[in-house]
Formats: C-alpha cells, sequence, structure tokens
C-alpha cells in the first residue's frame, strides 16, 4: 500500500511541475505570438485588424473569399467618389462578418456598407470556422460572437496560445511581408476556370437563429442610417427555383428602407467561363465587369430622389435568366 | 464521444480514471461498465441495444458450446456466429447487396422492389463484432474458458478504450485483466498518458491536417489534375495511419492509466519490406485475426491442393478484409489488390531472397521499403475513393494528366509536410535504433524528457486542428 502511496504522491508532484511548466510556457509563447499578430503590415491576418481597430474608409466590403476577389477598389472609388476597404476574408461566412461590421460600428460610422453573401450563408455550419476571430478575443464585441466558435470557446481561451493556433506561417510571412500583396483587401485572380460548372445548386435548411441574428445587425444599421447593400454576386452555376436562402433576404430587407438587394444567381450576362477562375469566384476581368455593375447600381440607388418604403430588391438580372 | 474532443479529455477521461482508483476493486467492472455505455451512447443512444443482444448471444452462446458436446457444441457455435454477423449483415452489407442485386435485376429488366434500408451504421460495429466473435471461438476451441460473470463479459465487448475501433481483443489477453485488481502505478499512469498525447499528436497535427488538402483534392478530384491528386494519396497514407495509430495509442494509453494492457495495434508499418511484413505491422489486432480465424482454417482446408490452397486462401481472406472495411466495391479491390501482393511475396519468396543475397544490404531494403510503399499508395485510391469510377478517373489522371500544384489554404501543405517530415525522423531513429536508441520521448535526462512533453503539448495547441473530426475507422 505504501507503495501505491508514493507512486501517487510522485505522480502528483511531478504531474504538478509539468502543468506549472506549461503554464509559464502558455503564456510565454502566447504573449511572443500576440506581439507578432498585431504587428504584422501585410496578409490577411493584418486585413482583420485592420479592418477592427484603424479603418476609416466610407464605404466598406464584408464577406468571404468571394468580397475578397469580386471587388474592386478602384472602381468603386472612381465611380462612387468615396473611400472604399475591402474587410473579406477567405474560408469565412456570416457570422464572422456581423462580429467585424459590429466592431467596425463600435469605432465610427461608415456611410455605405456592402455585405456579400454566399448562396449558402443561411444554412452553412460555422462552428469552428470562427477562429480568425480569436485573437481579438479581448474586444467584447468580438468576444461576444466567439460562443458560436464552439460551446466550450471561453475554457479553450484560457490558453494564451489557443488564440493564435494554426497561425504561425501567416504571421511569419505578415511580418517579414511575404504574405501576397492586395488592393485595399481586394485581390485580384487571373486565368479562368477550364471545367463545368456545378449543374444545379440546392439550398439545404434555412438556420432561423442566423436569420434573427442577420435581422439584429440590419436593425442596428437602420439606426446608424448606414446605407447597406446585400449582394449574392456572380457564380458559375444553375440554382433551383425558388431559391429559399433569397426569399428569406427578400424578407428581410422588405423591413428595412436602407437596405438593398442585389442578386446575381442565375444572371445570364455571366454566364460565360471566361469570367470566372473557378465556379464561385470571379477572375479580373469578371470582378471589373461585376464592380463596375454593381457601383451603377448603387449609383442609381443613391440618384433615386424619392424616398422609399420599403428596401431595394434587385431581380432583374435573375428574372431575365 | 470522441478521443479528440474537448470533452473526452478534460471530462471522461479523468473522472473515469479518478473513479476508478478511488472506488474499491470488486465495484470497479460496474463504473467502467456503465462509463463505457455512456461513452457508447454518446453516439447514437439506441444501438447499445444491439451491442447488449450480440453480448447476451454471445455469452449464452459460449456457457453453451462450452458444456455440449460433438455436433450440438458446433451447432451452438454456428449460430452464434450466424446471429452476430446477421446484425453486422444488415446494418453494413444489407443495402450493398441490394444495390448489386438491383443493378442485375435491371440489367435483365427483371421487377426488384425490395427498398434500401435508412439505417445508420452503428459506430465500431465491425469491431465489436469480431471481439465477440473471437470470443465464442476461442471457448469452442477451448482455449478460454467461458466468462461466468455476465457483467465482465459485456465489459469485454464494452471497455471503452477499444470499443468502437479496436483494438479487436482476444479473450485469453483481455478477460483476466478485468477480475485482476490494477494498483496506481507511477509508471503506468504516466507511460499511459505518454502514449496519449502521442497519439493525439499523430491524431490533431498530422492527421486532420493532411485531411484538409486531401478532402479538398478527392471530393473535388473532376477539377483537380493529376500532381495535386497524387499529393492528394500520398497525404492520405499518412492521414489513415496517424489516424488510426494514433487512435490506437490513445485508446493503449488511456487503458494503460487503469492499469490494462492492450495488444499493439501498429509497428511503423510504412518501414515494411513487402507486403506481407506491412500487414504483420498495420492493424496487428485485425490481421492476426483473419489469420487465425480465416486464413489458417482455410490453408488446412485447402492442404491438399498445394501452393493453390495457399494462394487461394490469401485471395479470399484478403477480399474478406476488404469487404469488412466497407460495404462498397472499391474495397474488395483494395483488398483483392492486398491479396495479389501477398501471393506475389509468398511465390517469389525464393527469388527473392537469392536477389537479397546478390544486392547491397541498404539497396535492396531501401527498394523494397519505397516499392511497398509505393504500391500502399497505389491501392489507397480505391480505399479512399466513393465509387469505382472515382477511383479510375483519378488514376487516369494522376498517370497522364500532371500540371500546377494545387497548394489551396498553403498551411494545410505546409504543417503536414514539417510535421510528417517530424514523424518519419522520429519512426527511423525508433525503427533502426540510431544513435545508440536515441530518443527526446524517452531521453536519460529528465530535463529533456519534460521539455519534449512541453513541446509536445504546445505543437497540439499550436498546429492542431480542432475541428473534433471523426477518426476514419469508425466508419467499419
Amino acid at each position: 500500500m505504501h507503495k501505491y502511496s508514493n507512486d501517487f504522491k510522485r505522480f502528483l508532484k511531478r504531474f504538478g511541475i509539468l502543468v506549472i511548466s506549461l503554464v509559464i510556457l502558455d503564456f510565454l509563447i502566447g504573449d511572443i505570438l500576440q506581439h507578432y499578430y498585431f504587428k504584422q503590415k501585410r496578409g490577411p491576418l493584418y486585413r482583420t485588424t485592420y479592418a477592427i481597430d484603424s479603418t476609416k474608409a466610407d464605404m466598406l466590403v464584408f464577406g468571404s473569399s468571394r468580397a475578397i476577389h469580386h471587388y474592386v477598389p478602384e472602381v468603386f472609388e472612381n465611380k462612387l467618389h468615396t473611400s472604399f476597404n475591402n474587410c473579406g476574408r477567405d474560408a469565412c461566412n456570416l457570422i464572422y462578418s456581423i462580429a467585424i461590421i459590429s466592431a467596425v460600428l463600435d469605432r465610427f460610422t461608415p456611410k455605405n456598407i456592402v455585405i456579400e453573401l454566399n448562396p449558402n450563408e443561411f444554412s452553412v455550419s460555422e462552428e469552428g470556422k470562427l477562429s480568425p476571430l480569436l485573437p481579438y478575443h479581448d474586444n467584447p464585441t468580438i468576444h461576444g460572437f466567439l460562443k458560436y466558435n464552439s460551446k466550450l470557446e471561453n475554457v479553450k481561451l484560457l490558453s494564451r496560445m489557443y488564440p493564435y493556433n494554426s497561425m504561425l506561417v501567416h504571421i511569419i510571412a505578415g511580418d517579414l511581408s511575404l504574405a501576397p500583396a492586395d488592393d485595399n483587401g481586394y485581390m485580384a485572380l487571373s486565368g479562368h476556370m477550364d471545367y463545368y460548372p456545378i449543374p444545379d445548386y440546392k439550398q439545404t435548411a434555412i438556420n432561423a437563429d442566423r436569420i434573427k441574428l442577420f435581422d439584429q445587425l440590419l436593425s442596428k444599421l437602420k439606426q446608424r442610417n448606414i446605407q447597406t447593400t446585400l449582394v449574392i454576386s456572380p457564380i458559375y452555376a444553375t440554382f433551383s427555383e425558388p431559391d429559399i436562402q433569397v426569399l428569406e433576404i427578400k424578407k428581410l430587407v422588405s423591413k428595412y428602407d436602407n437596405v438593398s438587394f442585389f442578386n446575381y444567381e442565375n444572371d445570364p450576362d455571366y454566364a460565360h467561363y471566361d469570367f470566372f477562375k473557378d465556379g464561385v469566384h470571379l477572375n479580373q476581368i469578371g470582378a471589373n465587369k461585376f464592380s463596375e455593375d454593381l457601383a451603377n447600381k448603387l449609383i442609381s440607388r443613391q440618384q433615386s430622389v424619392a424616398p422609399k418604403s420599403s428596401g431595394n430588391i434587385d431581380g432583374k438580372a435573375r428574372d431575365r435568366f | 464521444m470522441l478521443f479528440n474532443s474537448f470533452n473526452f479529455f478534460f471530462l471522461f477521461f479523468p473522472i473515469v480514471t479518478i473513479l476508478y482508483y478511488l472506488l474499491p476493486g470488486k465495484y470497479r467492472w460496474i463504473m467502467l461498465l456503465a462509463a463505457s455505455c455512456f461513452f457508447y451512447m454518446c453516439f447514437v443512444p439506441i444501438y447499445i441495444l444491439i451491442l447488449l443482444i450480440t453480448i447476451l448471444i454471445d455469452y449464452f452462446a459460449a456457457i453453451a458450446i462450452h458444456r455440449a458436446q460433438g455436433k450440438t457444441k458446433k451447432m451452438f457455435l454456428v449460430v452464434s456466429i450466424v446471429s452476430t454477423c446477421v446484425v453486422l449483415l444488415i446494418f453494413k452489407y444489407f443495402n450493398f447487396v441490394n444495390d448489386n442485386l438491383r443493378f442485375v435485376a435491371n440489367s435483365f429488366h427483371w421487377n426488384y422492389s425490395i427498398p434500401m434500408l435508412k439505417l445508420l451504421l452503428p459506430i465500431g460495429l465491425s469491431f465489436h463484432t469480431f471481439q465477440s466473435l473471437s470470443y465464442v471461438i476461442e471457448v469452442y476451441r477451448g482455449n478460454q474458458k467461458p466468462e461466468p460473470h455476465f457483467g465482465i463479459y459485456s465489459l469485454y465487448v464494452m471497455f471503452y478504450p477499444q470499443l468502437v475501433a479496436g483494438p479487436i481483443e482476444r479473450p485469453q489477453n483481455m478477460l483476466h485483466q478485468f477480475h485482476e485488481h490494477h494498483n496506481f502505478s507511477y509508471d503506468n499512469v504516466t507511460q499511459g498518458l505518454k502514449r496519449m498525447m502521442w497519439g493525439f499528436f499523430k491524431k490533431i497535427v498530422i492527421a486532420d491536417r493532411a485531411a484538409i488538402y486531401v478532402n479538398a483534392v478527392f471530393n473535388n478530384y473532376q477539377h483537380h489534375n493529376g500532381t495535386s491528386l497524387a499529393l492528394g494519396v500520398l497525404l492520405f497514407a499518412f492521414q489513415v495511419y496517424c489516424d488510426f495509430s494514433g487512435y490506437s495509442d490513445i485508446a493503449l494509453g488511456s487503458a494503460q492509466v487503469m492499469g490494462f494492457t492492450l495488444m499493439t495495434n501498429f509497428n511503423r508499418p510504412y518501414f515494411s519490406k513487402n507486403l506481407t511484413e506491412f500487414w504483420r505491422r498495420w492493424h496487428i489486432s485485425l490481421s492476426s485475426w483473419f489469420n487465425d480465424y480465416l486464413f489458417s482454417p482455410l490453408v488446412v482446408a485447402y492442404r491438399d491442393w498445394g501452393k493453390f490452397g495457399v494462394v487461394l486462401a490469401l485471395m479470399i481472406t484478403f477480399c474478406v478484409s476488404g469487404l469488412w472495411h466497407g460495404a462498397g466495391w472499391t474495397f474488395i479491390v483494395f483488398g483483392l489488390f492486398h491479396g495479389a501482393a501477398l501471393v506475389y511475396d509468398f511465390l517469389s519468396k525464393k527469388f527473392r531472397k537469392k536477389l537479397s543475397k546478390n544486392t547491397p544490404a541498404f539497396i535492396y531494403n531501401g527498394l523494397s521499403i519505397i516499392l511497398s510503399f509505393a504500391f500502399l499508395n497505389f491501392t489507397l485510391v480505391f480505399f479512399r475513393s466513393g465509387s469505382f469510377a472515382q477511383a479510375l478517373t483519378i488514376y487516369q489522371k494522376i498517370f497522364t494528366q500532371p500540371g500546377k500544384l494545387y497548394w489551396g489554404d498553403y498551411k494545410a501543405i505546409v504543417y503536414s509536410a514539417f510535421f510528417i517530415f517530424i514523424l518519419v525522423t522520429i519512426e527511423i531513429f525508433e525503427e533502426y535504433g540510431l544513435f545508440n536508441n536515441f530518443s527526446l520521448y524517452r531521453n536519460n535526462s529528465w530535463l529533456v524528457r519534460r521539455l519534449t512533453y512541453c513541446l509536445l503539448v504546445v505543437v497540439i495547441i499550436l498546429f492542431g486542428v480542432f475541428d473534433g473530426s471523426q477518426f476514419i475507422y469508425f466508419q467499419f
């Protein structure tokens, strides 16, 4: 019995030392990573920090990789005579955008916000996909959204290294300016797709909580009197009719007179592979065409004199299809 | 509950282990059984009834087998095997057989209207079915006395570390351990925990990271060129190895912490010099199961046929082994490829022995390892593909359509390559005992050992993929 008791004491002592060493190491490495994370001057991580902490542009675009590659700053700046920043982030979805927009609104009020929506924005699960927000967990607004990443996020955040999980290569690239350069967040794609499109794009069930969250954001944007544009930019696929997500968006838009919706699903003007890098991303040619087109629509909206009783819904492209 | 989940590592495992050591010996099996039931019910709760049925059948069948003589004894064995396998057949193979019958019927324009079953495959069904089968067969053979204690027998089938993906244990190795009293042992606990950490590293840092690239190319194989697909196959080889051996390490480690010894399931299989050796090092508990209960009896049955009997036994065994992995033609072809490789090994034994004598060892061994690994990669295309057509398209692209490598999010390739390099380096040291069996993990210096443990935890936190992805072998 004595031996087992000694074994147990020995284990507790050494395990304790190991845990203490790990805590110290976690603090040290976490703080070093935090320092270098926020020191970046280039790359996707820097763009997120810039969007949350620094941008003062009048027009901001939010969304996923489709936002990054589809909205050409130069076109919007020249046509709308406004400052522009693309705040999109690869592989991120609606909750990420809502979190960043909310953080931006804590700091200043932009004049125009464009939210690029993926065709499955309200059905795709975002659990585990909000890790790009983790380095900003000290920001109370951002912190409120981390529960959507996982239920135990607050426990995991006891580790100071955890927020920088899988980011080391990006941090090094961002600090050494090795990350690819961008133009106000926009990154052009060259080349065009060389395969056939996805034949049919079917929506799965819509997440009601996501709709509610988005509605709350739109309400906040309305209170701040920010012109808001929701866009489903071109995609090389055909969509089942009726698209249940589009119906939901139309319902939301009809509640707010500051919100417009432009839907490019099934738009015949973009039904050509020359405009696409792949099935879901426009190449530079397509992005320029789309940006020009959207900018013209935004000008038309600005010029419309009569006040609206409800939101604008542009289904022209779709109706023509 | 998944081993790589927060709930397992920070709640379930410590609570069960602490309770295990706090409870008096005679009550431990109750706690372990309850914990194992809870563990299993975290997947699909109702499926515990399937396990219960299997346990009941085999528990009473074993007692009946032990008491009976002659033909009655054999009859009880057959009844037990058939009833156990029926569950497996319904849940795993019914739709596959049905689908093929429908295809044949349609080809001949016959009426065929048996509907497909919409059933979710109970997790780890093939594993605990095989473990139950090994029990009744061993009792039949007289190598094991039937376990009189129903609770202990249930625990033999349901012991949570090996419940859902093995190792597929034998009763001679396991049952007596549930009757023994395990005192807290510093060595067992620390070695078990170290083994678990190594398993987590393989699963979370390598397998799940490689999976990001593998899934990206395999799920969109039509859009990728041969170069990207070839890299996808290579990464899949490491993914599946790290996924399954990582699982086994966590299983062995968590059992060892409580003083149980499970059989080793992997022994650096990618250093095998031929496919026969590979199957002695890969999923050892399954290979030895097939060897004991299928291949050896077949060889005995075909002993009059000479070499042809062995060839036939090999092909049948590997065909069944392929089918064990999944109900699909791709898995059968995977098995047949391996069966053919073992037939080649068997028939070319003398020639290879002669060749090895006339060739410098490092060239012969090196080439043998590379060729065996290349062959394995070739067959893994079938293992990973969802259909025959997909597998053939991937082969066609790999051999005829080279092109620019798809990087995707480049960190998937960068991190995978780096940590695979670390893994291979460590395994080379272990395999060949380089530098006097140098090991950071088992270093003589306590400081080096402690630093290594810390580094491993840091690597897991910084480079792990915490998306709670399943283990590949759970689906079998």
